[in-house]
């Protein structure tokens, strides 16, 4: 059974911004990842999910219930980081995890203390003079604290170090071995490739892709830059090319081609190149690449 | 209503509580200080040579008894204005602060319903407007029995304390309504701060009287009649509507917040 379903979700702000038609599904025990560029509707996809905010047109749902009708028995069992931190300032941390507890009737502190260990969170300051990173590690305890099986986390790791964002991965691992269900907007491409089963790509509003992280490895591709005597053996080259040029630069051309080099190899063999150069596209590419797709 | 809730709302409004009834029993203890028929007819006599002053005060009319005396000069300007200061602090710290900073969405994701959330915080400002009243009114009784034992009419003072209670529970209404529909600070100040300082300054024009009186319709503050309940009339009309117009304005403001799009 899926856990989160959203069905042709439309939120319209009507000045070009919102969401429209977005439709995917979260299953049990999987780790989903939402990406997108500043301003493509991550945030406004977990609002509707909280029940923040109420979907214009299209559908919602978590646990098979309308997430902006009932919420409270959603948010009974919803761990949830906002991506704006906002804390309630004039309380310390260690006041701040307590009241949470309180407020959700959570007895037992193990799970609080296990996550203010792992982060090694000071929560003795107040609350407005800590640090973004202290901050959010604040806020990631309220969110796992009560082990809810499903966890929206927007931007979680925003504002840590790499140790600590390492930590994170670990713990989204470790929630995952649980059987949580985790949905998560990231700009971290490293632990979304480390955590995530699949992705979603959202741009402008609409989902550009969604894709299991298997299958996107498979659509990675690889990078050639080919160094040839001068321009014209490169023009040359660049023209009677099999596969589609990114561009031409002097005497180099650069060009993305599929997993399997041998086709490729043998053309540029067959043009004497100079030197050549391959990489192998980076996860960061990849998306950069679907970011760009969904601008034409 | 939720427990941990009301726990922290006390601990945010205790301070703004406690300033302003110390203040406003510094004027009780100063008003009822200067208590004397004497002193009460030169004020009357102020009255007459600067009427505009007075009456948009509130001060006009002559007090023959204590309980008159304290409508007079304590009710026309101490208990509206500085109870309506409160008020609006509250309601900023019960609602508006967590709008504006997006800290709501830890109330929200608590598990709690936003009518169990909305409710338990206008309770709390209910509440706290009672206590004020409460321990003004029993501060007053004690002023007035310390230096005037026996001379104030206890029935009268109280009514004229639950009337005047009931007015500022329509302005912390009109706060705390405008709270649950505004999304930034900048709204609330506007419509949460602006229309009780508004009515207030409407209802110090109206008492000028003249051609000025007619903004009393625009008012609820003229509501409060302090001069009939000290004169022993009823005021349970005006009593009613005030109950009323609180009412209407809470199921609103509850209404429209269980609704609304929070973009937190």
């Amino acid at each position: 059974m899926n856990r989160i379903e959203v069905e042709n979700l439309t939120k319209d702000y009507k000045n070009g911004r919102g969401i429209f038609g977005l439709d995917f599904s979260v299953g049990r025990g999987e780790v989903f990842g939402y990406l997108g560029p500043n301003g493509a509707g991550k945030t406004t996809t977990i609002r509707c999910l909280m029940g923040f905010i109420k979907a214009g047109g299209g559908s919602c749902r978590i646990n098979g219930m309308d997430c902006f009708e009932h919420s409270r028995q959603i948010h009974k069992n919803v761990g949830y980081l906002p991506g704006e931190i906002a804390l309630i300032n004039d309380m310390t941390g260690r006041q701040y995890l307590k009241f949470i507890r309180e407020m959700k009737g959570i007895k037992d502190s193990r799970r609080q203390k296990y996550i203010t260990d792992l982060f090694e969170l000071d929560d003795s300051g107040k609350i407005k003079k800590m640090s973004k990173g202290t901050k959010q590690k604040v806020a990631l305890a309220a969110a796992f604290m009560g082990q809810p099986d499903i966890l929206v986390l927007d931007e979680a790791t925003s504002g840590l170090d790499p140790l600590m964002q390492n930590r994170f991965v670990d713990l989204v691992l470790e929630e995952k071995k649980r059987g949580r269900t985790i949905f998560m907007s990231s700009h971290i491409f490293e632990e979304v490739e480390k955590t995530c089963d699949r992705v979603a790509i959202i741009k402008d509003g609409r989902l550009v892709s969604v894709e299991s992280m298997a299958a996107l490895a498979t659509k990675k591709q690889k990078s050639y830059t080919v160094l040839f005597k001068d321009r014209r053996r490169a023009a040359a080259f660049a023209s009677k090319a099999p596969f589609a040029v990114e561009k031409v630069q002097g005497a180099r051309v650069h060009f993305y081609a599929g997993q399997n080099p041998g086709p490729v190899l043998a053309a540029v063999a067959r043009a004497d190149p100079v030197d050549i150069e391959i990489k192998s596209q980076s996860l960061e590419e990849l998306f950069l690449h679907f970011y760009k797709e969904g601008d034409r | 209503m939720i427990l941990p809730l009301i726990k922290q709302n006390i601990k945010s409004c205790i301070r703004p509580l406690l300033i302003v009834w110390a203040v406003i029993m510094m004027y009780t203890a100063i008003i009822v200080y200067m208590y004397n028929p004497q002193f009460s007819r030169m004020l009357t006599e102020y009255q007459k040579i600067m009427p505009g002053i007075m009456d948009a005060m509130g001060m006009s009319g002559a007090a023959e008894n204590l309980v008159q005396w304290m409508g007079i000069y304590l009710y026309g300007f101490i208990m509206t204005a500085f109870p309506m200061i409160f008020s609006i602090i509250a309601a900023n710290s019960l609602m508006m602060k967590y709008i504006d900073s997006g800290s709501v969405c830890a109330l929200l994701t608590s598990g709690r319903t936003r009518r169990q959330i909305v409710l338990t915080q206008a309770a709390c400002a209910v509440v706290f407007v009672l206590v004020l009243f409460a321990l003004s009114t029993a501060g007053g009784v004690v002023c007035a029995r310390i230096m005037f034992g026996g001379q104030l009419d206890i029935n009268l003072y109280i009514q004229l304390n639950f009337s005047c209670m009931l007015m500022q529970l329509m302005v912390m209404c009109v706060s705390f309504a405008a709270a649950c529909f505004s999304s930034e600070t900048k709204q609330f100040c506007t419509f949460g701060a602006g229309l009780p300082v508004a009515f207030y300054i409407a209802d110090m024009a109206a008492n000028m009287g003249g051609k000025a009186e007619n903004i009393k319709y625009l008012t609820p503050y003229t509501l409060f009649d302090a001069a009939k309940i000290t004169a022993g009339e009823s005021v349970a009309v005006q009593n009613a509507l005030m109950a009323v117009i609180s009412l209407a304005l809470v199921r609103g403001a509850a209404v429209y917040f269980e609704k609304r799009d929070l973009s937190v």
